[in-house]
């Protein structure tokens, strides 16, 4: 039962870790209901490897972002990416959040936001991929 | 042992629309089918519009996602992409009890209530009468039964300059509904480009749909809500399952869901039909003095080798498909556009020699209500975060084009009973299929020009997805029309050869699958075969 109460937890805090990554604040509850419910059905234990960069997200919650980057690049099929993935999904269909992910009428100017997301993107990629050798 | 008249097997397309014309006739007619619901689903989505919902509605992650977040697949885009939570009723049982050994070919078969017809696109193209030649079909007697089916199900369509490769001879049919702002910059440009497009034998066209634009008995116009994916509601779009509905209103027919059925052993005055009961695995059977098998081709294919002969090696025919994502610059950056549809709203038909054989065809469809999350995987090298931002803005500009190819009888494409011990039947079917390198380079070749010619109309393909062997759920021939009485094959009147009671009403017999979505033609089919048997005599 402790055990189980445990693992509850650790699913909350990485739902609040990835909620935050992803929306750049905590996500509400329901959200986090939900992600751990959609990690307990659908349980995949990690690989060992998987489980380091999990370890260390969860210490050091920074890293989320440069982690993700440098899966995108070096292991697309990671666990880290699925439950990244599940959070992406899930505040998808919140009401909350619509404003993220539904299309909104952007001017021409916004290309140069769309090129710096892509500039930032290329970079945490880059630098991801070198954080997870270092933690591997 | 009560022997029923007209025993009908599933309740997907060919059962339903070959059920329909036998109770029509005055018969007394039973359904066998496994009629795998999903009642958790049916009621859930609210009346409004897709945006509207996503904006407001907190319980939509229930139909969007699933309750137990059971739409959220981690696996790529392949078979069954587009199956939502409200549909994945449609795999229940298939595990185990049509199990399915291949490396290559990965079908879509379902024991639901409607068949694959649960997640049906709704296109309804007419074959050619020269498509029709080669599939073995009768064009005369094919053009009424298009007709009967397109009274019964509700067509929408535009006899535009593609009416020779969408509707055909078809006079019954429905204003198509109105084009989303994306098909209509398309067909703007293809208007612009026309003799281009014709000269390099490319033609463009409203895609005729069995969706109702203006009421049709208790079935309702389509209300542009963009839900299509989640719920049948308003029963705009046509399912087998409706057809069924209406059936069990009447005396005339029963329906006996829960059995697989097996095997049939036909005796000197009646058929008797060996089946499964999914929920304890007990054999039980029924008897009729005439059997019509409209189990799609896969689950009539397992019947007949089961009753006839395992060991048989039986051919097969399936549309290979490509699916290829394209990006519309000019709609970027555009805000969510509300009264989107979800079915296909153009066909664009490759026909070189422009006789209207061995065409090719496209059908194209906008993005927006199978949300970022199925899509933002296939985004390379970025972060999801970064990537999110990327697709938010992308979106509005996301085309999809699911071409189609014609498929013809090969050495290398077959299939097999093999012993299964995980399987509720014991067996499981294994399935190869391959095209020859010429067959493949000529599908590229076709893919190239119409990817190419699509540019100039402002759509850029970004990558070609081979989903896999069978994802076009375009399934035929294994079973091919004869003229002379030979095991394994179909008289002209869908009767199988060598037995004197068995019919087959889905698409088995077909000798050739044209390009253009099988299931308008295999309804007509299955309409003739039932009069092929009311003509028999029970």
């Amino acid at each position: 039962m402790s055990k189980q109460i445990e693992s509850i937890d650790i699913l909350g805090h990485e739902a609040v870790v990835f909620g935050k990554y992803l929306l750049r604040q905590a996500p509400n509850e329901k959200v986090v209901e939900l992600y751990r419910r959609a990690m307990s059905t659908t349980i995949v234990k990690p690989t060992p490897e998987d489980q380091k960069l999990l370890d260390f997200i969860s210490k050091h919650t920074w890293s989320v972002g440069l982690i993700d980057g440098g899966l995108a690049l070096l292991n697309t099929d990671s666990d880290v990416r699925r439950r990244i993935y599940t959070m992406l999904a899930i505040t998808e269909a919140m009401p909350d959040y619509y404003d993220y992910y539904l299309p909104k009428k952007r001017s021409n100017w916004y290309l140069l936001s769309v090129a710096f997301v892509g500039i930032r993107g290329v970079l945490r990629t880059v630098f991801g991929a070198i954080v997870i050798k270092v933690i591997a | 042992m009560k022997i029923l008249d007209y025993i009908v097997v599933g309740s997907g397309c060919s059962g339903a629309m070959s059920a329909q014309t036998l109770v029509e006739a005055g018969k007394q007619v039973t359904m066998v089918d496994v009629g795998a619901t999903n009642p958790k689903y049916h009621d859930m989505v609210p009346e409004k519009d897709f945006i509207t919902l996503r904006k407001t509605d907190p319980e939509q992650y229930r139909y969007l996602l699933g309750s137990e977040i059971e739409g959220v697949s981690w696996a790529q885009i392949g078979k069954g992409a587009q199956i939502t939570p409200a549909r994945k009723h449609m795999y229940k049982h298939a595990d185990t009890h049509l199990r399915m050994d291949s490396k290559n070919f990965f079908p879509i078969e379902s024991l639901g209530y409607g068949g694959a017809g649960i997640g049906w696109g709704v296109q309804c193209w007419e074959y050619s009468d020269a498509d029709m030649r080669m599939a073995g079909l009768d064009p005369q007697k094919m053009s009424q039964a298009y007709e009967t089916v397109a009274r019964r199900i509700g067509i929408s369509g535009t006899n535009d300059g593609t009416g020779k490769y969408t509707l055909g001879t078809l006079k019954t049919y429905q204003p198509s509904p109105k084009m989303d702002r994306n098909h209509k910059y398309i067909m703007g440009k293809y208007d612009k480009h026309l003799k281009y497009f014709q000269k390099l034998g490319l033609h463009m066209g409203r895609t005729p749909l069995a969706l109702l634009t203006k009421d049709k008995g208790n079935r309702k116009a389509y209300a542009y809500q963009d839900m299509d994916f989640y719920t049948d509601k308003h029963r705009s779009a046509w399912r087998p399952w409706i057809a069924v509905d209406e059936l069990r209103k009447n005396n005339s027919f029963t329906y006996i869901g829960g059995y697989m059925v097996k095997t049939f052993k036909e005796k000197d005055d009646y058929v008797e039909l060996v089946c499964v009961n999914v929920d304890t695995g007990k054999e039980e059977s029924f008897y009729c003095r005439s059997l019509i098998l409209g189990s799609g081709v896969l689950g009539t294919a397992r019947i007949v080798l089961r009753s006839l002969g395992a060991k048989k090696r039986l051919p097969i025919l399936c549309n290979p498909y490509t699916y290829i994502p394209c990006l519309q610059p000019a709609m970027v950056g555009k805000e969510a556009e509300p009264g989107k549809m979800g079915f296909a709203q153009l066909s664009l038909f490759l026909d070189e020699n422009n006789d209207n054989v061995d065409t090719s065809v496209a059908s194209l469809y906008s993005y927006q209500s199978l949300m970022m999350f199925r899509v933002i995987k296939q985004i390379p090298f970025l972060s999801f975060t970064d990537a999110r931002v990327l697709m938010q803005w992308l979106m509005p500009g996301l085309v999809i084009m699911g071409v189609h190819h014609p498929d013809k009888h090969s050495d290398n494409k077959y299939m097999e009973l093999v012993p299964d011990k995980h399987s509720a039947t014991g067996d499981s079917l294994k399935v190869h299929y391959e095209l020859g390198a010429e067959e493949l380079a000529e599908l590229d070749r076709r893919e190239k020009k119409m990817v190419s010619a699509m540019r100039k109309t402002g759509t850029f393909a970004l990558k070609r997805i081979n989903p896999g062997y069978g994802a076009s759920v375009h399934y035929a021939g294994t079973l091919p029309f004869s003229d002379e009485e030979k095991s394994f094959t179909l008289a002209r009147n869908g009767r199988l050869h060598g037995t004197k009671k068995v019919f087959v009403a889905d698409s088995s017999g077909f000798e050739y699958l044209p390009s253009r979505g099988v299931t308008f033609t295999l309804l007509a089919n299955a309409h003739n075969v039932a009069e092929g048997v009311l003509a028999h005599g029970s």
